[in-house]
């Protein structure tokens, strides 16, 4: 499927710094930049709402945005797509965004999601699937990128595997991934001993471990004598 | 339990437990995960002891990742024993965890399933943790001009 065209409206951002963007954060604000084809980049602040509701987390990097540029310096519509998202690791929130702009004749590399259709009879069998590769790059024009690529794993077995050359992928479309990288595989179900837990309960008390690991360049006998003295 | 095959030293410094994850902060394998709020010491007990409770918890049906490794070693003195003469000897094996490490992930699973699997396997874990989706856990940089 291909992905839509959205329109982001922001605007032009007069201060920068670490401070003013704690400032623009604090009003819902993200700071942002725009930048590519050889123009200069613009400073700019994006409603923190408005992305997450133009463009979803899951297509980020494949979406093809128009920047409506309001303030001073701006009045341009210029075409981006995100170059990169940073997030704050324990609140989740966006931080940052880097917009690059891009030509609508100009071919780009991105990343595009893999999701799976169907259901797997290997899955029913108590199979487990595992999807090794979430995401792939592609090589292709802004206007051909898909949102998504999908696989169809209605005919998987327990041990069969979808491989990136299988994958259907549209046309204009160029993958960049190893042909031979595996893209979902049925894994047998889980060993008994993988549930148990390492070291078996005794009457409650979890048993001692007394292992220690070899220390590096220790011979046996300095290890013997170690032992000793302790 | 976890623990290094080989080591250079048998013991090491305590060293501090400040700030941030610095890396290990994204899900790589799995569709769920469950992410450190806080900073502390875990140690391979607790880690086995969590993923024990999720594997249990989801059966055979999914796969589990730890995206953490105890190896760091942590020394103890015998009870009822003076202070001095040197340091104790390695008792137990820890891995340091800063908020916003990605501890476990988890796939193969429905979401219902994963969501009470970790809120499980967290009760076994020192620290606040965070379910996280695919979805939410998206960042860095995807792409190139």
């Amino acid at each position: 499927m291909r992905a839509e065209q959205v329109e982001l409206p922001v605007a032009v951002r007069t201060e920068i710094g670490t401070a003013a963007s704690r400032r623009l954060r604090a009003q819902g604000l993200i700071p942002a930049v725009v930048y590519g084809q050889g123009r200069e980049p613009v400073v700019i602040a994006v409603n923190a709402a408005t992305f997450a509701k133009a463009v979803p987390a899951t297509g980020w990097y494949s979406t093809l945005i128009s920047l409506e540029i309001e303030g001073e310096g701006g009045g341009e519509s210029p075409t981006v797509m995100v170059k990169e998202v940073q997030r704050d690791l324990v609140r989740r929130q966006i931080i940052s965004i880097d917009f690059r702009r891009v030509s609508l004749r100009e071919a780009v590399e991105t990343q595009v999601p893999i999701r799976h259709t169907g259901e797997s009879p290997g899955v029913k069998l108590g199979g487990i699937l595992d999807q090794v590769t979430h995401e792939v790059m592609v090589q292709c024009l802004p206007t051909d990128m898909p949102d998504h690529l999908e696989v169809d794993i209605s005919g998987l077995e327990i041990a069969d595997s979808v491989r990136v050359r299988d994958l259907t992928v549209p046309a204009g479309v160029k993958v960049l991934a190893a042909e031979d990288d595996v893209v979902i595989v049925i894994a047998p179900p889980l060993r008994e001993e993988e549930i148990t837990p390492a070291v078996e309960e005794e009457e409650g008390a979890l048993v001692e471990e007394v292992a220690e690991p070899e220390v590096v360049g220790e011979t046996e006998p300095e290890a013997e004598e170690r032992q000793q003295r302790e | 339990m976890l623990m290094p095959s080989k080591v250079k030293h048998r013991k090491q410094q305590r060293g501090r437990r400040k700030g941030k994850a610095g890396r290990g902060d994204t899900l790589v394998s799995g569709e769920y995960g469950l992410v450190a709020l806080g900073n502390c010491w875990l140690t391979s007990r607790q880690i086995e002891a969590a993923r024990v409770t999720m594997t249990r918890y989801i059966r055979r049906a999914g796969k589990v990742w730890i995206r953490v490794f105890p190896d760091k070693p942590v020394t103890a003195k015998p009870a009822e024993t003076r202070m001095g003469s040197g340091k104790g000897s390695p008792e137990h094996w820890v891995a340091v965890v800063k908020r916003g490490r990605v501890l476990f992930e988890m796939g193969g699973v429905d979401e219902r399933t994963a969501r009470e699997a970790l809120r499980k396997s967290a009760h076994k874990l020192p620290i606040r943790t965070r379910f996280v989706m695919r979805e939410d856990v998206v960042s860095g940089e995807a792409s190139r001009a």
